[in-house]
Formats: C-alpha cells, structure tokens, sequence
C-alpha cells in the first residue's frame, strides 16, 4: 500500500465557496428583512450550527465506535470520517458567540418572567445560567479535544509502522464513546430541548444523534463519490458504498422509529403538557413537520431498499443530497417552532393572535447554504492534510478486499 | 435416470477458485453443494441475483395496504368503536399493527416462495448426491444430460483435474437435481 495524497480540487473548492458567499448573500438579505424578529435569526443559526456541528460529531463517532467493533471495512474510508471530525472545532467555536449573544431570544428559560413560572422554578437547578454554560464548555471542548487527539493519532500512525498506535486508538475511542454516550443526550436536552422548556422526551437525545448519524452518512457516501470522480480512493469500490449506503437506509429507518415513537405516545396519552409541543407543529408548521417524515423517511426508504440502488452512483448521489437537506429541516422544526411561539407572546396579547409562523426564507436557507458551503471547505482542507488511505493500519488488507 | 459427474473438494477456496477455472474453460456447472454458505461462490458461479427479495417488498406492500384498509373500515364503516375519545380514522395508533401486518406477510409470503422455487417440503426424501456434502465435503455438479458425449466427459474430467478436486464420481440418480439457476 502506498500513501495517497490529496489536493482538493479546484471544482470542489470553487464549489465550496460559492455555496458560501451565495449562502452569505441570501442570508444577509435575510438578517436586514427580518431585524424585527431576533429570535427567528438566533434560533436559525443555533440549529444550523448545531446540525453541522454534531454531523462532524458523527463522523467521529464512526471511526470510533467502527473502531471498537474491530471492523475491518471500513479502513479505507476512515480519512474521510476523520476529515469530518476537524469540523467539529470550527462548529464547536461559532457555537460560542451564538449562545452569547443569542440565548436570551432563543430559549425562554433565560426570560426574568421565568421566576414566575411554577414549572421552571421547580428545572432551575438544572437550568440556570451559569449550569448550562458549564455543560456548553464541556461538551464543546471535551468534543474538539477528542476528535484532535483521535484524529491525530490516527495521522501519526502513517509514519511509524506497528502496533501502537493502533492500541492507543481502541483506548481514545473507547473513551470518546463513554464520553460521548452520555453528552450526545445531555447537549440534545440543552440546546434544543430547552428551547421548549415545558416539555421534556426521553428519547429526544438518541433522536437528535440518530438525525445526525443518518446525515454523517449521507456525506461520506457523498464524499466518496465526488473523491472517486476525480480519481482518488482507487481502493474503495461500491462494496464500501453499498455499505455506507446500508447505513443510511437502517438509521433512516431508525430515525422513523423513533420519531413515530415519540409522536404517538404523546398523542396516544394526550396529556396537554405534552401534546403541546406537537400541536405547536401540527398547527403552525404542517407542511414542513410532515415534509421531514417523508423526506427522512418515506423517499429513503423507497428509493435505496434495493441493493442495486445503493451501488448506483447517481441515486446515491440524489439520496445523499435529500438526506442532508431533511435532517437539517428536521433541526430546523425542533429548535424554530418553541422559539417562535415564545417570542409571539412577547409582542402581546393581539399580536400572538394574529402572528404568522415565518416559513422557510431567504433566512434559513441562506444559513443552511453558507454552513454546506463552511463545511464543504473545512472536510476538504483536513483532508488535504493527511494520506487517503491509513497506510498502516491492520486492517486494510481487509477493506480492500472487503465484499458485501 | 438422471446422470451427474459430481466432483469433490475438501476446501471451499479450492473450489472457488476450480470454479473460475471451470468457467473460463466454457463449461455449464449445475450447481455447488456446500455444507455452509461461502462468501463469494455466487461471483465465481456468475449467479443471477435472487429475485426473492422483489417479491417480499410486493408481500410487504400488499400487507401495508391490507392492514390499513382493514381498520380503516373497521373503524370508520363497519364498527366503528370508541377508544378513548380517539377519532375513528386514527392513523397514528394504526401504524403498529400496519407495521407488524407487513412484516408478516413479507415473511410468509417470502417463506412460501422460497419452498415452492426450491421444490423443498417436509413430504420429500430425495437421495443426496454425495452425502458428505452435509458434513465436510464441496462438491461441483456438471449435468451429464447436457453433456451426453463422451468427448464431452472427457473434457470435464480434464478440466477438474487440473483444479484441487479429490474425487470425480458420477452419479445416477432416481430424481432430477435442480440446478442453482432453476432455484433462485
């Protein structure tokens, strides 16, 4: 096996830049038409962020836990997971002024009249300023020093032949996963679930992680494609493809599960404090709540059932690009409609009356476009920095064999 | 009579790889009998893909539509029943059971065809090839129906014998031996 360098391609870049400074402009354009709503900006930019942030998470996740399953498969598209993961510092920074300036318009908990409220008295213990600011700087930093200490290790095995690295590289992702088992739920309660305050659900973590996974996926299928259309990953063939593809359709699956699960139980129970959070949706957002279902549900399910499917490059490519585009709506509908509900009952009683639910704008999407095009630019930089192919790892005789 | 030149291999990468060498020589094989699945002897056969799985999503599908279709006119037409004030077309709480209902029928459905393709059923007792396929043994089937002339026999044996095989025997059997195609 030979070390294969990486140059991001120019296509790629020019590609990455664009989706940018167009993503930029609509989203300006957004910002200037919509300065009477701070809470519709804070609240797009927290879910964005966070989505992108937790896909380069679930990339990390991958390696890790692919890792400690000794899998062998999956070693040839392990740069690219590792890619993923340098994401997750630059998300893990942005994510910083966002709650700075950001949480007093988009979670209600932080609101003074919140003393008042018999139900967030008795979560105040749990959430307060200076506890959630806590939990944030552990999550973000114990993330990014994790996907820099896995990732690294995993770059310096290239140059020195043996075992040892391999050894250490079970140990971190044996504690990544401890670590991460329990902030991927913790920060799912925190920077999504407490924006509606009221309402609690046990499975909202795994939830949350499984949209991203799902979406983690989708762009290393992604990756894949686009890297093997400019000649690189000779190795990888539509074995691995198929493989990942397989991933995206079982969690896509798993993602449906969970979200019919939560939905019909609450429905089912109809206790008010709980079916609120789904009425607000039904209500205010039924084309969007009900478009997640079938964009992360029904079309993945129809179209990549078959195996033929998931070794065409073209529906592949379709699928990964849906995929990507319904789990962020899916971020989007749980962050945007607690926040604006809360902030309609800021503007008074008549106001809240006659308050129209923004939909998708020049706002959201914008957003959505310039994180694609930052995290497009980001994954290919950290990719250029280290060998495609982890020359030294033990297991690559068995990915490049691999066979479904 | 049915006649077959059974040849015997006693390792499934030995056969695997007599199976490249066989089909590159030109000749039809029958079948393979192993004692466990080998991963890549459907490649080197050139196996068409199995078709039974397009029929589970068409059992699976008509089990969907079944389940649906049966409560909703159970609730809505025919008895209509008040559970917990729910309305009578309640979509949500019909999910499970439209769930566990396509389930079922893929299974059966899929179980069903699997028998009837394989002329499989609990009431057969045909005589095995070789026996010891069951146990510890790899066996490469040729139908000597097809290859009636002796020229043609010749040929096969040469062939197996420049492969790994341990044995070639041939075979006269009271029933016809399916082939892999005539299976799948």
């Amino acid at each position: 096996m030979q070390l294969e360098s990486f140059t991001t391609p120019a296509r790629v870049k020019s590609v990455g830049l664009g989706l940018l400074v167009i993503g930029l402009i609509m989203f300006v354009i957004g910002v200037l038409t919509n300065m009477d709503n701070p809470a519709r900006i804070w609240t797009t930019l927290l879910a964005t962020n966070h989505y992108f942030l937790l896909v380069g998470l679930a990339g990390l996740f991958f390696v890790a836990s692919q890792t400690m399953g000794y899998n062998g498969w999956f070693v040839l598209i392990k740069r690219l997971c590792e890619a993923m993961a340098g994401y997750v510092k630059v998300g893990a920074i942005l994510m910083i002024p966002i709650l700075l300036f950001g949480m007093k318009y988009i979670y209600h908990w932080t609101d003074p009249h919140a003393a008042h409220d018999p139900i967030l008295v008795g979560k105040a213990p749990y959430l307060n300023y200076g506890f959630f600011w806590l939990r944030s700087i552990i999550y973000l930093v114990g993330w990014s020093v994790f996907a820099f200490l896995i990732v690294r290790n995993s770059r310096d095995h290239d140059s020195h032949p043996g075992i040892k690295h391999y050894n250490s590289s079970l140990v971190l992702s044996a504690v990544f996963l401890l670590f991460f088992g329990v902030t991927s739920s913790t920060s799912a309660w925190d920077f999504l679930m407490s924006i509606d305050p009221h309402w609690y659900s046990t499975l909202y973590g795994w939830y949350t992680f499984i949209s991203t996974f799902v979406a983690s996926m989708a762009v290393v299928a992604l990756m894949i494609i686009v890297l093997k259309s400019f000649g690189y990953l000779k190795h990888v063939t539509e074995e691995h493809l198929h493989d990942v593809g397989k991933f995206m359709f079982a969690f896509s699956v798993a993602w449906a599960y969970l979200w019919f699960s939560q939905h019909m139980l609450i429905w089912y129970a109809n206790i008010p404090e709980e079916t609120i959070y789904f009425r607000d949706r039904w209500e205010n957002y039924p084309v969007l709540f009900f478009g997640t279902v079938v964009l992360n549900f029904v079309f993945p399910l129809l179209v990549l059932i078959s195996r033929g499917a998931k070794r065409r490059i073209q529906i592949m490519f379709v699928a990964c690009l849906v995929i990507i585009f319904g789990h962020w709506l899916d971020f989007y509908m749980m962050a945007m409609p607690g926040s604006m509900k809360a902030y309609s009952h800021t503007l008074g009683h008549d106001a809240a009356h006659h308050f129209v639910y923004p939909g998708l704008g020049l706002l959201e999407i914008g957003a959505f476009l310039t994180f694609c095009g930052l995290f497009t630019m980001v994954v290919f930089w950290e990719l250029s920095k280290a060998s495609l192919v982890p020359v030294n790892h033990p297991y690559i005789k068995e990915s490049i064999i691999h066979h479904t | 009579m049915y006649n077959y030149l059974v040849g015997i291999y006693g390792d499934d990468d030995d056969l695997i790889q007599a199976v490249r060498k066989v089909k590159d020589a030109g000749l039809e094989i029958h079948d393979c009998l192993t004692p466990f699945p080998i991963h890549g002897l459907e490649k080197a056969m050139e196996l068409k893909e199995s078709r039974l799985h397009t029929a589970g999503f068409f059992y699976g599908a008509t089990g969907t539509m079944f389940a649906l279709f049966c409560m909703t006119w159970i609730q809505t037409y025919s008895w209509p029943l008040n559970v917990g004030g729910k309305p009578g077309f309640a979509l949500l709480s019909f999910i499970p059971i439209t769930f566990e209902l396509t389930v079922l029928f893929a299974a059966v459905g899929m179980t069903v065809t699997y028998y009837l393709r394989n002329r499989l059923s609990i009431f057969r007792h045909d005589e095995v090839l070789d026996v010891r396929i069951t146990d510890h043994k790899f066996a490469m089937v040729f139908d000597l129906d097809k290859y009636d002339s002796e020229e043609d026999l010749n040929r096969i044996k040469r062939v197996l014998q420049s492969t790994k095989v341990e044995e070639i025997n041939l075979r006269e059997m009271q029933h016809k031996v399916y082939s892999a195609e005539e299976q799948s």
